[in-house]
């Protein structure tokens, strides 16, 4: 081992690697806000609101009670979600309906 | 493979970024860490290294890095900005171009909206939602015409 060697090794001892993202997360409230919002533009899709919404509250009611995340966000997340799920439930219903007649 | 060499209290380190298949591993000065990405739609990563008084920080979007020494990148010669304070605004266009364009045009959507995100970052690092914005219109007019074409081809 040479001299540079031994000063690296001894250096590296000091290094600190620390992730700038951890702990900062408020990723819940984010993707309860996608969800909603997707809920809401594929409330058409047959039941693809009904699964995005159910995620969508779930996934906004752990950002609210875990405090992670603008709760803004979880909320607006949350009332697209349900909103747009009860939007594919008349949608569905209508598919139904109409499916049912002909 | 990606190396810097960074000098620190007249001693020279180096920096080493490699992009393997499903992880990311980070060499200083002959130690390795597996480090993992901070987002689930693409491979984003902002570590600090910090050498006594010389703070590093490895910035890397997808399979580009930068390495910002005491706040300014030594590539871009940029001022390094926390990926942290990035706009929500960002994550919530990366998420509806990746989530909704998976739902409306398959797998070759969530592609679009992948490669896409990756403009929504880079803009949003730099503090650009206009761009990041005019970006997001793009994709989604690039995958409601993916839709169509799909549509059409299975009919």
């Amino acid at each position: 081992m040479n001299f540079d060697d031994k000063n690296i090794i001894e250096k590296s001892n000091k290094v600190i690697i620390t992730n700038q993202l951890d702990g900062k997360s408020n990723n819940p409230s984010i993707i309860s806000l996608v969800l909603g919002i997707i809920s809401i533009l594929f409330c058409w899709a047959y039941i693809c609101s009904i699964i995005t919404g159910i995620i969508g509250v779930i996934t906004g009611c752990i950002s609210l009670t875990k405090k992670r995340g603008s709760s803004n966000m979880a909320i607006t997340g949350i009332v697209l979600s349900i909103v747009g799920f009860l939007f594919n439930l008349v949608f569905l219903f209508i598919f139904i309906i109409t499916l049912f007649m002909d | 493979m990606q190396k810097w060499q960074v000098e620190a209290d007249g001693v020279t380190h180096q920096i080493q970024f490699q992009r393997k298949l499903t992880k990311n591993i980070i060499n200083v000065d002959g130690e390795t860490y597996n480090v993992k990405s901070s987002n689930m739609f693409i491979n984003l990563l902002d570590y600090g290294i910090s050498f006594g008084n010389t703070d590093c920080n490895l910035v890397v979007l997808g399979k580009k890095g930068d390495l910002a020494v005491n706040g300014v990148f030594l590539g871009s010669k940029e001022t390094y900005e926390p990926v942290g304070n990035m706009s929500s605004l960002i994550w919530v266009l990366v998420g509806i171009s990746s989530i909704g364009g998976f739902i409306l045009a398959g797998l070759l959507g969530l592609l679009i909206g992948i490669l896409m995100s990756t403009a929504y970052i880079t803009f949003g690092m730099k503090k650009k939602n206009g761009a990041a914005i005019a970006c997001f219109i793009a994709c989604t007019l690039m995958q409601i015409l993916v839709f169509f074409v799909v549509l059409s081809i299975r009919q």
